[in-house]
């Protein structure tokens, strides 16, 4: 598994030329890329990592963290949300730990992917989960969704993206399973 | 200027001048170099040429930061700009910011613009719907404004002259609300759009969807492809500048088509201040620009002025033109420059679902959608409100993402995109009356960056459009509802005029030089060499989306000034 996820993440730097190298890996600072407003260091920068890995693991292609997806929502975070929004996403994003702890006694990196899916599947029930947690979750889901889906690999390798779509039917049958179509920008 | 030699006036001296180069600045140009007049075409904003300056037009949707997204800090510094829906990552250079050049709202007014060559002809709509004597005669048959000087006839060879040049796609018809025309083949319709369309002809008589004509190329001519444009590959990406020139700009169109007959002359960044008026000739002589870089003064000198600077500009520009003979700006002896001012009415929106047609779906895009053209008080009065509204319609059924489950269930589920229920939307596009309290004038005290002074602009809507909206959420109601929609929700959006981008007015066309500004050939009045052929010169709105109508009257006004200008009678 893990020489797996190795090769994959080099195939994808070496496809995408987007050798980012993290400075957590080096030192407990800040995060690895520039963000103007939100304060986030290097820790929690890893700890997004792994809950966007385990939102959207790597199998036989690459994951949200093969793809620096939790780079891109740092980035939205950073750029499209007030400072109460950011303030709630970390916030949020720091109680992951003892939410893991209370459910499944330990903190979220210590769980197995299936106890991770479960933690995941949890924070989407508004009542039994802290309101922090539950916006950094809404968040981190929506974002790194958006983030993988028109992330280069993606549209160029699962769902081809088409700058030229195919020409209109507006009786298309139902039944019909045609090529994968990833929505335009249009 | 101040002392202009003989040779530096020769240098500035061109048969024509017009102001500004969005759509109908263009088709001045264009036909008016086309007649051999050397034309000067002065642009505030910076130069866009066709493709070249199209940065975003090829770009994958990966290749926006934001992923199309506007970012808060600019969507905060841009509160008006940040109400239009075509702002986006990948057009936002061809938007014009708040900070950079402020108004006076004296009511709320989202005043929408784009500063470059070409103007808003790169990020319009391209909705192109004639209009009938239905409209040409509202005023005069419900008693506002003032009748037009001109009818129906008057502007249909016009209409088909610049319908054949600038491509539009469409069905022929044959409704008295809405004239055919030299159409390229139209958008097709889908399975609940016909639906729809059968249900209105079952239970009205005058009620009818069609293909909404569009200023996109369905199909290139031999004329398309003179212009270098070929066909309309169905992006729907218009607002950042077409590679193909699949829809009609002043860019892809009518400005390189005006270069190549070697009579034009295009100066981007130049800030028109003024037009300037001779007393002794009693005509105006030129204009008096202002460098957006610099700032210095200059002057350019013509036979005859095209002032197309987007109508609430133009007003601007007209009003700042005083002389001792105009001292409330030029052609304003009466006082009614600006006023008058309209725009359309977007607020009712509606939107259902539809259980029905479940063997069809959509695939694919098309560039255009469908239209129900007014049908309200169209023959007679019928309502307790004047003239009415017409009607976007679209109906689509996707495939969309699956964003359900966690782990390897939502990485499959988004590698598996689910078909979806059909999706049904429709809007009004109501028409307002125009009235003396809606108004633009200049700020008495304030100026922007260039000197000139801010506008303010006085506008709001009135009990008539109230009536209207409401009447439209009710109509649609129960159009919908006869069509067995479902999960009908309807909305007054109960946004500032402005938004619609079709602001109109305040130097209005008529027969009587005491109750209008302009005559039947959109001259002033009382300055015969200065033609107003943009949205400035509009008696009434009528329900169609307008820049068809400018370009009509706009190609009608130009040859007729050309064939005035060697009569000698400007």
């Amino acid at each position: 598994m893990m020489n797996r996820r190795v090769a994959i993440k080099n195939l994808v730097m070496l496809m995408t030329g987007a050798a980012i190298i993290p400075h957590h890996l080096r030192s407990n600072t800040g995060p690895s890329i520039r963000l103007s407003d939100l304060p986030i260091n290097a820790s929690q920068e890893a700890q997004l990592a792994e809950i966007v890995d385990a939102l959207i693991p790597t199998t036989d292609t690459p994951g949200a963290k093969d793809l620096n997806v939790h780079l891109f929502v740092l980035m939205m975070i950073n750029d499209c949300y007030d400072e109460a929004d950011q303030a709630v996403f970390i916030q949020g994003l720091d109680q992951v730990d003892s939410f893991a702890l209370k459910h499944s006694g330990k903190s979220f990196t210590h769980c197995d992917q299936t106890e991770r899916v479960e933690l995941l599947g949890k924070m989407k029930s508004k009542a039994t989960t802290p309101i922090e947690l539950w916006s950094f979750n809404r968040l981190m889901r929506l974002r790194t969704i958006e983030g993988y889906r028109e992330s280069e690999y993606v549209m160029t390798h699962i769902l081809p993206h088409q700058m030229i779509p195919p020409s209109y039917d507006g009786y298309y049958p139902a039944s019909n399973t045609p090529q994968p179509e990833v929505s335009t920008h249009g | 200027m101040a002392n202009p030699t003989i040779n530096g006036i020769k240098q500035h001296t061109y048969d024509a001048i017009v102001v500004g180069s969005g759509i109908s600045g263009g088709w001045a140009a264009k036909e008016l170099a086309e007649k051999g007049l050397k034309t000067l075409v002065l642009e505030r904003g910076r130069d866009v040429q066709h493709q070249i300056d199209y940065p975003t037009m090829n770009k994958m949707p990966y290749e926006f930061e934001h992923r199309g997204q506007i970012p808060l800090k600019t969507k905060q510094a841009n509160p008006i700009l940040g109400r239009a829906t075509a702002w986006q990552e990948d057009s936002d250079h061809f938007f014009v910011k708040d900070a950079e050049h402020p108004y006076v709202q004296k009511k709320p007014f989202d005043w929408i613009r784009g500063y470059q060559v070409g103007g808003k002809s790169l990020i319009w709509a391209r909705q192109t719907q004639r209009w009938s004597n239905h409209d040409f005669e509202g005023p005069a048959r419900d008693g506002f404004a003032v009748d037009w000087p001109i009818r129906y006839e008057d502007l249909a060879p016009w209409y088909s002259h610049v319908e054949s040049f600038a491509g539009i796609s469409g069905n022929s018809d044959g409704l008295p609300a809405l004239p055919d025309g030299e159409f390229l083949p139209p958008n097709p319709l889908n399975a609940v759009e016909d639906h729809f369309k059968n249900v209105l002809n079952a239970n009205y008589e005058n009620r009818h969807l069609i293909a909404s004509r569009f200023a996109n190329l369905t199909k290139s001519t031999a004329t398309q492809l003179a212009q270098g444009r070929t066909q309309c590959m169905s992006r729907r990406l218009c607002r950042r500048g077409c590679p193909f020139g699949g829809y009609f700009s002043s860019n892809s169109s009518t400005l390189p088509w005006a270069e190549k007959t070697g009579n034009l002359t295009m100066r981007p960044d130049s800030v028109v201040h003024s037009i300037i008026y001779d007393d002794k000739k009693e005509k105006a002589t030129g204009v008096r620009v202002i460098d957006r870089e610099t700032k210095q003064t200059t002057e350019y000198f013509a036979s005859i002025i095209f002032v197309n600077a987007a109508a609430y500009n133009t007003n601007l520009i007209l009003l700042n033109s005083k002389s001792d003979r105009f001292p409330q700006g030029l052609g304003n002896d009466t006082g009614l420059m600006g006023k008058f001012a309209a725009f359309h009415n977007y607020n009712a929106k509606i939107k259902a679902s539809y259980e029905g047609m479940k063997e069809f779906a959509t695939f694919g895009q098309r560039p255009g959608s469908t239209y129900i053209p007014r049908f309200r008080n169209l023959f007679t009065q019928e309502t307790d409100f004047l003239r009415g509204y017409a009607t976007g319609f679209s109906a689509s059924r996707n495939r969309g993402p699956d964003a359900s489950g966690e782990g390897e269930e939502l990485k499959t589920n988004l590698a598996n995109p689910k078909l979806r229920d059909w999706s049904i939307s429709g809007h009004a596009m109501g028409e307002t009356i125009p009235k003396e309290s809606n108004s633009v004038s200049l700020d008495s005290t304030r100026t922007d960056d260039w000197g000139m002074p801010l506008l303010n602009i006085d506008i709001d809507y009135d009990e008539n459009d109230r009536l209207m909206e409401n009447d439209a959420i009710d109509q649609l109601s129960e159009m919908f509802t006869a069509a067995g929609f479902t999960n009908i929700r309807t909305e007054l959006k109960g946004q500032a005029p402005g938004l619609d981008i079709h602001e109109m007015g305040g130097v209005r066309m008529g027969k009587d030089p005491k109750t209008s500004l302009l005559n039947q050939w959109n001259q002033l009045h009382s300055c015969k060499n200065v033609f107003v052929t943009d949205g400035a010169c509009m008696t009434s709105t009528s329900t169609q989306n307008p820049s068809l109508t400018y370009m009509a009257l706009t190609a009608r006004a130009a040859n007729y000034a050309v064939k005035a200008m060697r009569r000698g009678e400007v």
